[in-house]
């Protein structure tokens, strides 16, 4: 260590973590009502910020020091002040993107995106058409994402897709693969359905773990052929951990070594939701994770104070438990997905959804199970809780056999908008 | 934590583990290099932060290349684009043997004193497992030289 001869000191004041990607909820309204929305997209929420202070909290997000951020809903573009928002931001040298379901893009609309400054677009596309449109229960929604992938490349947008894995679209996968890359997009998303929001309803859809023994290889052999035709795929957060393929799902190069570091919620990461409230990241569970809200407090003192934002920064194999905490990979993966191991058993630190967990008991010749243990109560971003099942690796499956039609039961009435 | 990469699959090895979890290939029986943890280690996961809302990873401005590791400062810019604790304009706590602003010491470096003598980065051994066949790659254009260090 050099030591140098008259060193500057400085109060370590500051931390290293910092809000660099947020993603944002702009509005809770959407014009769909996907059967696996997290945040059960539809209506917008109670006191969800106007523009004016939309616009106040892009500059906290500049000051910050916030890099990129995404603009999601509901559709983010049904706020009024979408486009003010997405000005303000890139005024500021922030990096915006959007995640959308296209239904509204117009062309139009795709040109104003980008004068005011959106660089990137992911279109959310789960399946062919037949799938995509029961998924978004919506029919035409299929061929409504295409035609937003067009508009939007057409103004100049960078074009990319995501897509929700679960057992309802898995068999596309392949297929809707070269559909996109016949699109022109750079690159490609690829996720879990959670049992979150409205997918915590709809048990036979969610994808059982040991699903993952096949289903990883494939995502794996699709980024490879993605890589050779120029498209970037990326497995998002919750998928993966730690199977041979691990290096290959994560790494953006052909060479690289990337692997899975652990959940980044309220390290590097935020999310917002409409209404003001700070999460770590925008998918964790709302009950459990608003430090604050940004219609009664600074950014910058939630981001610092807040535990609901804090909580993930020290974190250590202590915070495991179950499989995780026994894994040989505990250290560097720290269970893997925040939102995902709470979604399915009501704490983080135990994730069912992980690839080497599931080819560990595959080796001893079994396999967990979830089970619906308690619902979800039904509010945005909410969850309910499964027992895990140990069982014979070739025991029958239940959930295979159930009707189709079973994809889509609800079985509790929607909540209704509120009365102005 | 220290991860090896396997010599016969594409697979990752944990310290202290005496065989591949995935196919049984032998572990290596040494700690992995320096830039091997780097490369290893190279922020995949901050390259996905963004990933469940579909963007890709992009570079970070001109002539700074892809932040690896998710600190906001690109690769050609940051002196450690595996560790997003460090990054030019970090907080750099004295004594801990890392230098995390970049400036080519450990803590805060005096404007007005020379510059520090640069650091060797670990050699390959000749022993070490051909966990992976390739030299590291090159530090970009203008990047400060590369110091290995051990992992926190």
């Amino acid at each position: 260590m050099t030591q140098p001869r008259h060193r500057r000191r400085l109060d370590v004041v500051t931390s290293t973590h910092r809000p660099i990607y947020v993603v944002w909820e702009l509005t809770l309204a959407c014009d769909h009502a996907c059967t696996h929305c997290g945040s059960r997209a539809g209506v917008a929420r109670d006191g969800e910020l106007s523009t004016e202070a939309a616009v106040a909290v892009a500059g906290q997000l500049a000051d910050a020091g916030t890099r990129e951020v995404v603009l999601i809903g509901g559709e983010a573009y049904l706020h009024a002040g979408f486009l003010d928002v997405v000005r303000a931001l890139a005024r500021r040298g922030v990096a915006v993107g959007l995640t959308t379901g296209g239904r509204g893009i117009t062309p139009a609309l795709a040109v104003d995106m980008k004068a005011a400054g959106l660089g990137q677009a992911s279109v959310s596309i789960d399946g062919l058409a037949t799938t995509h449109d029961r998924m978004r229960a919506r029919t035409g929604s299929f061929d409504g994402a295409l035609a937003a992938l067009d508009h939007l490349r057409a103004a100049g947008i960078a074009i990319t897709a995501n897509t929700n894995l679960n057992r309802s679209n898995q068999a596309d996968l392949e297929s809707l693969y070269q559909v996109l890359k016949a699109r022109g997009i750079v690159g490609w998303q690829l996720q879990l359905t959670a049992p979150l929001g409205r997918a915590a309803d709809r048990v036979a859809m969610l994808l059982q773990p040991w699903d993952l023994l096949t289903l990883v290889p494939r995502v794996a052999a699709l980024k490879q052929a993605a890589r050779a035709d120029g498209i970037t795929l990326m497995p998002g957060n919750n998928l993966g951990y730690f199977g041979p393929e691990e290096t290959v799902l994560r790494s953006l190069g052909q060479d690289d070594r990337d692997h899975w570091r652990g959940c980044q919620a309220g390290k590097y990461v935020m999310g917002i939701e409409s209404d003001g409230a700070v999460k770590g990241c925008p998918s964790l569970q709302t009950a459990h994770y608003v430090g604050g809200n940004l219609r009664d407090q600074a950014l910058a003192d939630i981001w610092r104070d807040a535990p609901e934002l804090t909580w993930n920064r020290g974190r250590t194999v202590d915070a495991l438990w179950g499989f995780c905490r026994t894994c040989d990979f505990a250290e560097a993966c720290l269970g893997g997905c925040t939102f995902t191991a709470h979604a399915i058993l009501g704490r983080p630190g135990n994730n069912p959804y992980c690839h080497y967990r599931a080819r560990t008991l595959a080796k001893r010749g079994v396999r967990e199970r979830l089970v619906p243990a308690t619902a979800a109560a039904g509010l945005p971003f909410d969850n309910g809780t499964f027992a895990l099942i140990e069982e014979p690796l070739d025991a029958p499956d239940p959930a295979a056999t159930l009707p189709g039609e079973r994809l889509v039961q609800i079985d509790r009435r929607p909540r209704r908008a509120p009365v102005e | 934590m220290h991860l090896h990469a396997c010599s016969r699959c594409d697979g990752l090895i944990p310290t202290g583990r005496p065989s591949c979890p995935h196919c049984d290939g032998p572990a290596p029986r040494r700690r992995p290099l320096g830039w091997l943890w780097r490369g290893a280690c190279a922020g995949g996961a901050m390259m996905t932060l963004m990933a469940c809302y579909g963007m890709i990873a992009r570079p970070m401005g001109p002539n700074q290349g892809y932040d690896r590791d998710g600190d906001g400062v690109g690769e050609a810019v940051d002196c450690d684009d595996t560790r997003p604790d460090v990054y030019p304009g970090a907080a750099d706590l004295d004594g801990d043997g890392v230098d995390q602003n970049c400036d080519g010491v450990d803590g805060w470096r005096d404007p007005d004193a020379p510059p520090p003598p640069a650091v060797a980065a670990e050699p390959p051994e000749p022993s070490a497992a051909p966990a992976i066949a390739t030299d590291p790659p090159p530090p970009p254009a203008g990047s400060p030289p590369a110091i290995a260090v051990d992992p926190p």
